[in-house]
């Protein structure tokens, strides 16, 4: 995985570009209607992506909770709706609680914090090999067969078509 | 625009009585210049000839791609035009003065065909397809064989980026080239990346046998020519020219093959394929481990000033979006690198 350019500056740099390179050459105003429409709708992605996931898992704990919770609070009250608030306080109310994510931003620094260390190792296992260490090698091996799948995945995951756009 | 344009050709075209610019536009799709096309007009005595013309502009330098020189590829574009047969445009001027152009800027011949590459290669044209990389590598061939004392007569291609390339012998050339991708990592590492540092030690840690040094275009890829007619009309773009291994044309060739989707170096069908041609041609005796280290050679050769300025977009030094698309070819030439580099093969299990 890349963690620069975050999603959130790729967003930022559409949003930019829209204003800056697209906008004045839009001649109708119903078109620069729909330019501002597109750069308010990327501005709400922006502003979901650091947090959604993150308040989903805890809310899925708060709402499993409040779940568990309301049969105590309806108290022996009788009929079909008061049974199925307590059958969902046994079914769903008793789900396990998600693990708390960390937030994006401190995720991404952890990741980029390895990934460095990994640049430094390859340096070291250059100067191991250098030196005629019989480690090398295989050490290689484990390192080299780590970041070929993750170079796989990351072309997986972020390449988009074929070619490059305005390239003939 | 067009008043600066007047200005700048009136002083080229001293003997003129009127020079109008017409049908003057942008050029979309070039990433390292600003590129407009228009029509020169050049009246004199009562006859009109038109000239068609490109203006070649930088960009502010922050957001600049590649840093080159204009007069530089001004001069070598005379020069190969006086001593070889490539198909290349007359350079009319260059204005250094930013207070024309906003920057520094080139006025070129603007050369018949069309640079829509990847046609040819998806669809029913696999002889014109043949036809054009065959004239390509011919020409690639007759710029290797050409004595580099009549195209840099000057060495300014020597070390035209000016960053300690010492080309006295084929091992020094490697090796200062070399040192300087690996001084330039942590200019350019927008994002830890293990497998370029890996490549770029690996280059330096094995080196194929030299051959002698030429003056290379540096950036000889499929959006770098025009075609017409099933022939090649001109080869463009020559701003990275270097002396250099004449492999490093081969190797980045074929990596932009990968990365444009198209199939210049797997087209040519005489002599065993292009590199059969090419070794026919040239003598050299390129082998295909030859072109795969230069693959990733050259690859850093462009990539430490394109990636560099990646960085600097994210950065925010500048805010130009072209760079964050420019993420995407990295991330091809990652994995490019590491079937170069032999790494093992993660489906390899699942093929089994």
């Amino acid at each position: 995985m890349i963690t620069r350019p975050s999603v959130d500056d790729v967003l930022e740099g559409i949003i930019i570009s829209l204003q800056k390179d697209i906008l004045p050459e839009v001649q109708s105003d119903r078109g620069r209607v729909l330019v501002q429409v597109m750069q308010a709708l990327l501005q709400f992605v922006r502003q979901r992506v650091p947090v959604e996931q993150q308040i989903m898992a805890e809310e899925h704990n708060t709402i499993t909770a409040l779940l568990r919770q309301l049969p105590s609070i309806i108290g022996e009250a009788a009929g079909p709706a008061a049974e199925r608030i307590r059958a969902r306080a046994e079914t769903l109310g008793t789900r396990p609680d998600l693990p708390a994510l960390p937030p994006s931003d401190e995720l991404a620094a952890a990741y980029r914090q390895l990934s460095e260390a990994l640049v430094e190792t390859i340096d070291d296992l250059y100067e191991l090999q250098a030196a005629g260490h019989p480690g090398a090698g295989p050490a290689f091996e484990a390192v080299r067969s780590y970041l070929a799948v993750r170079a796989a995945r990351d072309f997986q995951t972020y390449i988009v078509g074929a070619g490059m756009a305005g390239r003939g | 625009m067009h008043e600066a344009l007047r200005a700048v050709l009136r002083r080229r075209f001293p003997d003129a009585d009127e020079v109008e610019v017409h049908e003057l536009a942008v050029i979309a799709g070039g990433y390292s210049r600003e590129t407009f096309r228009f029509d020169a007009h050049i009246v004199r005595n009562g006859s009109r000839e038109v000239l068609p013309m490109i203006l070649r502009k930088d960009p502010p330098r922050e957001s600049a791609i590649l840093h080159s020189d204009r007069q530089l590829e001004h001069d070598l574009l005379e020069r190969l035009r006086r001593h070889t047969s490539l198909p290349v445009s007359e350079s009319y001027l260059v204005e250094q003065d930013p207070s024309y152009f906003g920057e520094a800027a080139m006025i070129l011949q603007r050369m018949p065909g069309s640079g829509e590459v990847s046609a040819l290669f998806h669809g029913d044209r696999t002889h014109e397809a043949e036809a054009i990389a065959t004239q390509l590598c011919e020409y690639i061939a007759q710029l290797h064989l050409t004595d580099p004392a009549l195209l840099n007569p000057d060495g300014r291609l020597d070390d035209p980026r000016g960053v300690g390339i010492d080309v006295s012998s084929w091992e020094r050339y490697m090796e200062s080239t070399i040192d300087y991708y690996l001084r330039s990592y942590d200019d350019f590492a927008f994002d830890p990346v293990p497998v370029f540092r890996d490549a770029y030690l690996y280059l330096k840690h094995t080196r194929p046998r030299p051959l002698p040094l030429r003056v290379v275009h540096g950036d000889f890829n499929p959006a770098n020519f025009l075609y017409e007619n099933g022939r090649v009309t001109a080869i463009i773009d020559w701003e990275n020219a270097h002396i250099g291994d004449p492999r490093e044309d081969l190797g980045w060739l074929k990596l932009m093959d990968l990365l444009s989707n198209t199939n210049i170096f797997g087209s040519v069908r005489a002599e065993g394929g292009f590199l059969g041609l090419y070794n026919k041609l040239t003598g050299f005796g390129v082998t295909e481990e030859e072109v795969n280290y230069f693959q990733i050679f050259t690859g850093a050769h462009i990539g430490v000033p394109v990636v560099s300025a990646v960085k600097r977009r994210i950065d925010r030094k500048h805010l130009e979006l072209l760079h964050l698309y420019l993420t995407q070819p990295v991330l091809v030439s990652e994995l490019a690198f590491t079937q170069l580099l032999g790494y093992p093969n993660p489906l390899a299990g699942a093929q089994a």
